[in-house]
């Protein structure tokens, strides 16, 4: 089930959303999360589904491969759904059975809301999956370093996400060679009462703690002798460049709010 | 305890843009009592086979055969706890599996697991951390306070507890220092002499399989490439350097010392019984 | 009476090249608690500049304390260290921090950077050295290690050899006097281990960095100029690797293991140093 979730995974590429500067990326989807507000109606929500339809295609992401994906939020998207449905009202009655009453009005909001969200999600999983976990921590450094003037140690969270973002796989990988291990001694957390199931968790995690403890301090010692002592002094080996494609994509996505806004009604 | 193999498949992320097939129509069998080794470069299918072996994997196509156990690709959990109290397996830095307050208590989750009562539990936990070594009064001191070697010690006497008619190590000596090292190799050998039951071992150390194992299995990209007695396989230069394996130590200096005319009666399988050979072919050829 | 003069000074140059030591240590003593036992017992010793030498020990003999003294990470220790001829005090460890470089047991621990390029530019970024500089000795330490190809995986697609390495990249790239390689090859399978060992070899053969092996596999030595044997906090001996093997007890006391052909060496040969091939030629 996990190995088809895309929330959050980068699919290497060599699209033009896959090139542009994170920095670029990031604003866009800030700018999105405003914009997606402003559409009202059909018109709006039409222009806008076929925006992000656009930009999945420049991206060249496989559609189905992206719905699939996100199939784990779906119990989110229907609640909402059907929360609408019921609890709007105005507009026609278009269905009542005891206490049930549907009316039309419901049925739009609960459309457009659901749009709304999943455009959302679309939205920021195109960035993750087409921007690398390092680009993303260099953008927010970037981006972020206003901030340092009100002493948010922006370097340090920054290195912080990275490090962690290094070390999901092997932790990954560690919590399946545990998990394997105490089943192998008949350790039985997947079966059984929640009380012995809860029980069965604690072979799991306290190596799963001491390892971690320990690779993080041989971490920080191997960090230390390579001279590591915070931001002081220290220089980037990586680099962002803003390209002139940067500055279209922003225009692009500030045209469509405009578009977007004048459409209202 | 038997187990066969027959026409196994596995594949991993079965149906997503991630598949990945470990091991493709497999077939083989391992008897009981026989001490085996696993052979093959990273990434030949060797730990996937042994997933299989005691239920931690299951098979997309074919089945495992253990005793009267069969694993197929959608066996109950009920049977699966079943296949694990006869097939037991010492993971790759088994030490990393420890957790509990205590020596003793740890060696006893796994019989407490097979349904064992705590008093037989403790009488196993006992019995094998002094097979072991471990002296009475360390089992109330807790595991983490050990050494690296020790502590392979106490999880690999928390495997044995469970009595298993089968057991799988792998790369049981990574990470060890030679003297410990010895000691892990010379200690599987003797429950498996002691006890009678069948040892699988997967390495990449051609000196110990060599010197311990009765039989070996070679795979190379989830296939069985060759299986059969060892002092047949490990003398083979050739097809140990196709697949980027070592070659023995004593193999090497025993075919070296070949070239020059110094020709024994069988193979020495470990540096002892050569300077044994030696000194018989030496004392042969004064006369 | 010139050509004497310069007679002279070639003598005098050639015996500061073949003598200069990189590190001395004179009666270096250490003790983790201050009531507790000694983990190092008045230890000196001396490294030639560009050799390779292997530190010998049993766990527990005293070998990773005088590496965490020397990268600076244990404080408290009585007794002296220099460096090409400067001493080491408190004031000035973090210059000479820049001229160690260490590469630890475990590949996964170690590897801080998000890519494999990263990770070898991570000392570098914390010298605070220009991006210019940075590509250009990441380059070239990966390529001495042979995975300049791979300089854009992240850590998770590569194997542990491959990973260690990337950690020996790490450090040539910071140029140091010194490596240090702490059981770097001890979790690893015996392909990654010939690859380090022999990426080693090329290292030493330029004579520039002096390499302190630590192991306590006798079987990895082969290579190494100079040896120093510890057990218990204490050098129980040292010389080439002639002259360690020369004495086979010792080692078997310090609880290490000999290898084989020095065991058959030791049946047959009266225990003289023998390579295998000499071994064969012996027999």
């Amino acid at each position: 089930m996990l190995s088809n979730m895309l929330l959050g995974r980068y699919i290497p590429g060599d699209s033009v959303i896959h090139r542009l500067d994170p920095r670029a990326k990031i604003v866009s989807v800030l700018l999105m999360m405003v914009i997606i507000f402003f559409a009202n109606h059909w018109v709006g929500y039409g222009l806008l589904v076929l925006f992000v339809l656009g930009i999945i295609r420049v991206a060249q992401i496989n559609l189905f491969f992206l719905f699939n994906g996100l199939k784990i939020l779906l119990f989110i998207l229907i609640f909402t759904f059907l929360l609408h449905i019921f609890f709007t009202r105005g507009g026609t009655t278009l269905f009542e059975w005891g206490f049930i009453q549907i009316d039309s009005e419901g049925l739009i909001t609960g459309i457009y809301i659901t749009v709304r969200l999943v455009m959302l999600l679309v939205i920021t999983t195109i960035l993750t999956l087409t921007t690398s976990p390092i680009e993303l921590t260099d953008a927010i450094e970037k981006l972020g370093a206003p901030l340092k003037k009100i002493k948010i140690p922006m370097h340090e969270l920054a290195m912080m996400i990275s490090i962690s973002l290094r070390f999901i796989p092997t932790l990954m990988d560690e919590t399946e060679k545990i998990i394997k291990a105490q089943s192998a001694r008949g350790s039985t957390f997947m079966t059984g009462r929640l009380k012995s199931r809860i029980n069965a968790l604690i072979p799991i995690f306290i190596p799963l703690f001491i390892s971690a403890f320990k690779r993080a301090e041989e971490m920080a010692v191997a960090m230390e002798v390579r001279g590591y002592t915070g931001e002081a002094g220290r220089t980037s080996y990586r680099e962002l460049n803003w390209h002139l494609r940067d500055t279209a994509a922003l225009i692009v996505i500030i045209a469509f709010g405009v578009l977007l806004f004048l459409v209202r009604m | 305890m038997k187990i066969t193999v027959d026409g196994l498949t596995s594949i991993y992320h079965n149906n997503t843009p991630f598949e990945h097939t470990a091991l493709n129509n497999f077939t083989t069998s391992f008897e009981p009592g026989k001490y085996y080794a696993v052979i093959g470069r990273t990434g030949s299918g060797k730990s996937t086979l042994i997933q299989h072996l005691n239920g931690l994997l299951l098979p997309t196509r074919g089945i495992v055969q253990v005793g009267d156990l069969t694993l197929k690709h959608r066996t109950k959990q009920r049977i699966i706890h079943q296949v694990k109290k006869h097939v037991g397996m010492v993971f790759q830095f088994p030490e990393h599996q420890l957790f509990d307050e205590t020596i003793l208590k740890d060696v006893m989750f796994g019989p407490l697991n097979m349904g064992l009562t705590e008093e037989e539990a403790e009488a196993r936990a006992e019995k094998y951390l002094s097979l072991l070594g471990v002296p009475e009064r360390a089992f109330g001191r807790s595991p983490f306070d050990l050494s690296g070697g020790q502590m392979r010690k106490i999880a690999i006497a928390g495997i044995l507890a469970m009595e298993p008619e089968v057991l799988i190590v792998d790369e049981p000596t990574a990470g060890l220092d030679p003297k410990s090292h010895i000691e892990v190799m010379d200690l599987f050998k003797q429950i498996q002499e002691d006890f009678n039951i069948t040892i699988i071992l997967v390495t990449h150390d051609m000196n110990d399989v060599f010197e311990y194992a009765d039989e070996v299995k070679l795979l190379a990209g989830g296939q069985l490439i060759r299986e059969g007695r060892t002092e047949d396989i490990l003398t083979d230069e050739k097809l140990l350097t196709d697949h980027h394996l070592e070659i023995p130590d004593i193999v090497r200096l025993v075919h070296d010392l070949e070239r020059k005319g110094v020709v024994f009666e069988g193979m020495p399988r470990n540096t002892d019984a050569f300077i044994t050979s030696y000194r018989e072919w030496r004392a042969l050829h004064a006369q | 009476m010139i050509a004497r003069l310069y007679a002279g000074y070639a003598l005098f140059f050639t015996y500061k090249m073949v003598v200069e030591h990189m590190i001395k240590i004179d009666n270096l003593t250490y003790r983790y608690q201050a009531d507790g036992p000694t983990a190092l017992d008045e230890i000196s010793l001396s490294f030639n500049k560009g050799d390779w030498v292997s530190v010998i020990g049993h766990n527990g003999s005293g070998k990773s304390t005088l590496v965490k003294i020397l990268m600076g990470i244990l404080e408290g220790y009585t007794g002296n260290i220099t460096v090409d001829g400067e001493a080491l005090t408190q004031d000035n460890i973090q210059d000479f921090r820049e001229r160690f470089a260490i590469v630890f047991q475990n590949p996964d621990n170690q590897f801080v950077g998000a890519t494999v390029e990263d990770d070898v530019a991570f000392g570098l970024e914390n010298q605070g050295l220009p991006r210019e500089v940075m590509i250009e000795r990441t380059e070239k330490a990966l390529s001495a290690v042979n995975m300049l190809a791979y300089r854009r995986h992240a850590p998770a697609r590569l194997s542990g050899g491959q990973k260690q390495r990337v950690a020996i990249a790490g450090a040539l790239a910071m140029e140091p006097d010194v490596l240090i390689l702490d059981e770097a090859t001890s979790m690893l399978d015996p392909e990654g281990r010939n690859d380090i060992l022999a990426i080693l070899d090329e290292i030493h053969k330029t004579r520039t960095t002096t390499l302190i092996y630590i192991t306590h596999d006798l079987s990895e030595i082969e290579k190494s100029d100079y040896a120093v044997i510890m057990k218990d906090g204490r050098v129980i001996n040292e010389g080439s690797i002639e002259h360690i093997f020369s004495d086979t007890d010792i080692l078997i006391e310090s609880r290490l293991v000999l290898p084989y052909q020095m065991q058959i060496s030791r049946a047959f040969l009266d225990g003289r140093y023998v390579t295998h091939d000499e071994l064969v030629a012996r027999l």
